[in-house]
């Protein structure tokens, strides 16, 4: 076979004979000199390495089925209980479930105590949600499965005295999960990476088990939310939530490893009761964004920018801060809007006069006003739910009409908004005089939770 | 193995080539002499140049210690870390004048230079340099202009973290599989190395290339600025390097558990500051985590066990910090070796590789195969999301052995295409947009239907891990060959000699008088940052050490300079404890 002929070596040479000839072969093939020599010598040794494992892969399955059926033999003499159990052992041999097996295992050897002392923790916060009439169906499943976790290793449990150190970072512990439970249920929180960041704070996340276990309960929680925005959203019973983006995910990786250990969190997300660990793991496959220093240069009078423009400060991770669009310059896109209105109505109008000869000079204008206004309705009802989110006037003056998470607003949501609008209407003097006190954040935007941002000021 | 390797490069008698370490703190230089590593000492006799380029009031260039000192009473002239704007086109102006990173780096080279031609008392002009393993192409092709600017010629870039394993297989002669940790000023990488009868293969690498001792100081430096309510924008530059110089040496000397108590200038205000480990570990534990990330990488991509890592093995100044250290060793349950100078063992390896490179025809013994650490690939339409961008079509994938060619073929997307761009990217993301852009080549094609014309393109990758792309028309044959465009960080070759010009036309301040220089800049420094009685006697024994200067006689100064520096070195100690 070919990697033989190119290493000059007998087919099936093992591993230490492999890397000698190709030490050998390498020194008058080297890679500076003979490039394309060198690959082929190179993907050679690969390959015969590979030809190598897998040989020596076989070999060991010979054995190990040889020794099973030794052991079964004996073993026919033991009760048929026993048998069927080391038959599912010996079936365990794919390489996920050896990966798992080692995965558990490790979660028993790191335990120092602080592992069950968590999943106390998740226990006694499920009695008391549910006490407090907490009915977040999705909480109680992870706490449940907490709750089986924590009754297998039960056992092993012993009478410790209570180590006050412990206590005092499993209060940490307690304290850090009620918080991610706050920012989740928060829709203008959970969007945000800096809202996220009292995570770096707690002085123990350098502790591989507090680590590991805050890391593991942070991503039930992420997944849970994210599977409930999602099965929402397919219900078309839309609601506020949505889901948690790659840039909090991403963060959290950097905090907790996740990427490292994705095989364990999709096997254990599976555990939970079927969840699909995907739906948060996928948003890693696609690879971080590039990391910038946070300081580029030390000293110097200016640092003079390539309008290139490459460079980017990390500014941007500290979450999306927007102004609300100014009292003035929104009744500058109105009047823009009426405007635009004005002239389509009039042309409109000059049609219609055309054809159907002269009506009265006050009907008109009347007419006129009536149909700029219900085209003002019809117009931002449909132009702020677009991919434009404003109308041509709030565009021109670089406005968006957001949720109050900053997302897009549907059409059901576009006609609340403008029937606060025209609700607000009849009061019209006192509105405005309210709203120049609003601070951008108008009586009807209230009213129908949304918000109107400039995205040209940050 | 590495017995034979003295002797080989010792019999060649060729130009000595010197190997550069061009680190984002310091730098160093070594070269293969007499059968062994020689580092080259600056005029200061010590073996680290700052990477610090200062601009004195008459116009002379400082390097290196001199410069780092004036970073607080003259930052506005001063620049520091340039080499994290290596690969862009952005410029860092010091007094009137703008300078690129390569064009600062190639000034720090310049003096390494002149320190290697004093030492050697012979004309250098060929050199190996060193960069972060992880460092892409555009800062790689930076690093060779650097070069080219001083006026050496680059035989080879060498992945840091293969320098250091050169160096410790020198060392050590041993073989088995090593797992190299490099953390320097600016840059994190890890590389997984084996050695075996006498080759050195890196099975893989992975980095962060703005993860280094800077990144831990500024963080030191946010968290103090936080606590105290004060931006950084509202101190004055002189106030915020003084804060950094003073965070850098905390840094240093916070491995024990005591309570460090300092003196920190804010505002026309003293304000007294404490802090502890525990107060270090906190601020910086984000850091320290980030650093886990390319190790499990590296671990992964190389498919090697961890009970098959022989050593783990530390590299680059900061991994002298006790809480790195600690990580590393919880990590591979472990302590991990350190026994060469971590801030020079990658000059020595970058100078063994000089002299690998300088060998006569015998020397056989040695190979080193490196690995590219990214993917590199191109942009292909994506139909299924086209809002996401192109999706990135690998061609090279990461951790090929290199130098390494690959062709992959790309077909028209539309009916009667004529030009077919070929966009050159790196990174690990399905969408290119997430990539980094290298460049772009375009090719035309005979008019057809879509799909019917078909464009071969061949990346190939070379030693010092730079690449080269050909385009093949299939049809016509026509050949389209590597010409980057756009790669931030290039000159052509009229900017090139221009550069040179004006980099030559810069007076640099006279070597001789460098070790007053130094220790004067440093005096002032502490002068600056000291208050009361201790400034007070900084100012005196510094007005004693000008008028000794005054007299210029040589004896008497040198002498008086021993006797200052011992005096400063009492007032603070630069070293790690």
């Amino acid at each position: 076979m070919a990697p033989w002929s190119v290493l000059e070596i007998t087919e099936g040479s093992d591993a230490r004979n492999i890397k000698r000839a190709y030490a050998t072969k390498l020194k008058v093939t080297r890679p500076d000199d003979d490039p394309q020599g060198f690959q082929k010598l190179h993907d050679a040794y690969k390959w015969a390495l590979e030809l190598d494992k897998y040989r020596q892969q076989q070999e060991q399955e010979q054995q190990e089925r040889l020794a099973q059926q030794q052991q079964q033999q004996q073993q026919k003499q033991l009760s048929s209980e026993t048998e069927s159990l080391i038959e599912d052992l010996s079936h365990s041999d794919s390489a996920d479930d050896i990966l798992e097996a080692i995965a558990n295992a490790e979660m028993v050897a790191e335990d120092d105590g602080f592992d069950e002392g968590c999943r106390e923790i998740d226990l006694g916060a499920n009695n008391s949600e549910v006490s407090a009439e907490h009915t977040n169906s999705s909480d109680q499943k992870v706490e449940t499965v907490d709750e089986a976790d924590r009754s297998a290793e039960d056992q092993e449990q012993s009478a410790e005295a209570p180590d006050p150190e412990l206590e005092i970072r499993i209060e940490e512990y307690q304290r850090l999960l009620t918080q991610v439970e706050e920012v989740l249920s928060n829709n203008r929180l959970y969007p945000q990476e800096s809202n996220w960041k009292f995570l770096e704070d707690t002085p123990y996340l350098l502790d591989e088990d507090f680590n590991w276990n805050l890391g593991l309960q942070v991503f039930f929680r992420i997944l849970q939310h994210n599977i409930d925005a999602l099965d929402k959203g397919n219900n078309r019973a839309r609601s506020y939530s949505s889901e948690v983006t790659d840039n909090v995910i991403h963060y959290c990786d950097l905090l907790f490893g996740w990427r490292a250990n994705a095989q364990y969190l999709y096997a254990q997300a599976d555990e939970q009761g079927g969840m699909d660990g995907a739906i948060v793991l996928d948003k890693l496959a696609d690879g971080s964004a590039i990391q910038y220093p946070s300081q580029p240069l030390r000293g110097g009078a200016q640092l003079v920018l390539d309008n290139g423009a490459q460079y980017q400060s990390n500014d941007n991770d500290e979450g999306q801060f927007y102004y609300f669009g100014g009292l003035f310059q929104r009744a500058l896109a109105v009047l823009i809007d009426f405007f635009i209105l004005f002239t389509g109505a009039w042309g409109l109008l000059s049609v219609v006069q055309f054809l159907f000869g002269q009506p009265e000079s006050d009907e008109l204008e009347a007419m006129m006003l009536g149909l700029a206004f219900i085209g003002y309705f019809f117009m931002a009802l449909i132009m702020e739910s677009s991919p434009w989110q404003a109308t041509p006037g709030k565009r021109l003056l670089g406005f968006k009409v957001t949720r109050k998470d900053l997302s897009p607003m549907g059409y059901g949501l576009g006609l609340w908004r403008m029937t606060a609008f025209i609700l607000t209407l009849p009061f019209l003097k006192i509105t405005w005089i309210i709203n120049a006190f609003l601070g951008g954040n108008l009586l009807h935007d209230r009213l129908s939770r949304t918000h109107v941002i400039n995205t040209r000021k940050r | 193995m590495f017995s034979n390797l003295m002797d080989r490069v010792q019999k060649g008698k060729n130009v000595a080539v010197i190997g550069i370490d061009l680190g984002t703190t310091n730098s160093a230089c070594g070269v293969w002499k007499d059968g062994q590593v020689e580092l080259i000492p600056n005029s200061l006799g010590e073996y680290l140049t700052p990477s610090v380029v200062s601009l004195a009031d008459n116009k002379e260039l400082i390097i290196g210690k001199s410069a780092r000192e004036r970073l607080v009473k003259h930052s506005a002239r001063t620049v520091a870390a340039f080499k994290r704007l290596m690969g862009t086109n952005h410029k860092a102006r010091i007094g009137k004048m703008e300078f690129t990173a390569a064009e600062l780096s190639a000034l720090v080279l310049k003096s390494l230079k002149a320190d290697a031609e004093a030492y050697l008392g012979e004309t250098v002009t060929e050199a190996v340099i060193s960069v972060p393993a992880y460092f892409n192409d555009n800062q790689r092709h930076a690093t060779k202009l650097a070069g080219e600017l001083a006026g050496l010629t680059v035989n080879r870039l060498i992945n840091e973290p293969t320098a250091a394993a050169m160096a410790y297989g020198l060392q050590d002669k041993s073989e088995g599989t090593y797992l190299i940790l490099d953390m320097g000023g600016g840059t994190f990488d890890v590389s997984i190395l084996e050695f075996f009868d006498g080759v050195m293969e890196v099975h893989a690498s992975a980095g962060d290339n703005f993860l280094g001792g800077e990144d831990f100081v500024d963080a030191m430096v946010d968290a103090v600025l936080k606590e105290l309510s004060v931006g950084r924008d509202q101190l004055s530059p002189q106030q915020l390097q003084a804060l950094i110089v003073q965070m850098e040496m905390l840094k240093r000397h916070i491995g024990s558990s005591e309570d460090h108590h300092l003196e920190l200038q804010i505002n026309d205000e003293s304000v007294a500051w404490t802090a502890n480990q525990t107060w270090f570990l906190k601020t910086v534990s984000t850091l320290l985590l980030r650093s886990k990330r390319p190790i499990e990488q590296a671990l992964r991509d190389a498919n090697i066990p961890l009970r098959d890592i022989d050593d783990v093995v530390l590299v680059g100044g900061s991994t002298r910090m006790g809480a790195f250290r600690s990580m590393v060793g919880k990590m591979f349950g472990r302590l991990p070796s350190c026994h060469l100078d971590p801030d020079t063992v990658v000059a020595m390896g970058a100078a063994i590789q000089a002299g690998l490179i300088a060998r006569d025809e015998g020397l056989e013994d040695v190979v080193l195969t490196d690995v590219c650490p990214y993917t590199l690939g191109t942009g292909i339409v994506n139909r299924d999301a086209p809002e996401k961008g192109s999706y990135f079509l690998p061609i090279i994938e990461r951790n090929t052995v290199v130098p390494t060619s690959y062709v992959k073929q790309v077909c028209t997307s539309y009916d009667d295409q004529q030009e077919l761009l070929v966009q050159i990217y790196q990174g690990e993301s399905r969408y290119v947009e997430k990539n980094i852009l290298l460049g772009d080549i375009t090719a035309r094609v005979p008019k057809a239907k879509e799909g019917e014309e078909s464009v071969d393109i061949r990346y190939s990758y070379d030693m010092n891990g730079l690449l080269e792309v050909d385009l093949k028309v299939v049809s016509s044959g026509k050949v389209y060959n590597k010409v980057i465009h756009n790669a931030p960080g290039t000159l052509s070759d009229s900017e090139r000699e221009k550069s040179k010009k004006r980099l030559a036309a810069l007076k640099f301040h006279p070597r001789e008088k460098e070790e007053n220089l130094a220790v004067l800049t440093r005096a002032e420094r502490i002068y600056e940052t000291s208050l009361g009685e201790r400034r007070d006697y900084v100012a005196g024994v510094l007005a004693q050490f000008e008028r000794t200067l005054e007299t210029q006689k040589t004896t008497e100064i040198d002498k008086a300079r021993a006797q200052l520096t011992e005096i400063l070195d009492s007032l603070e100690s630069e070293g790690w404890s």
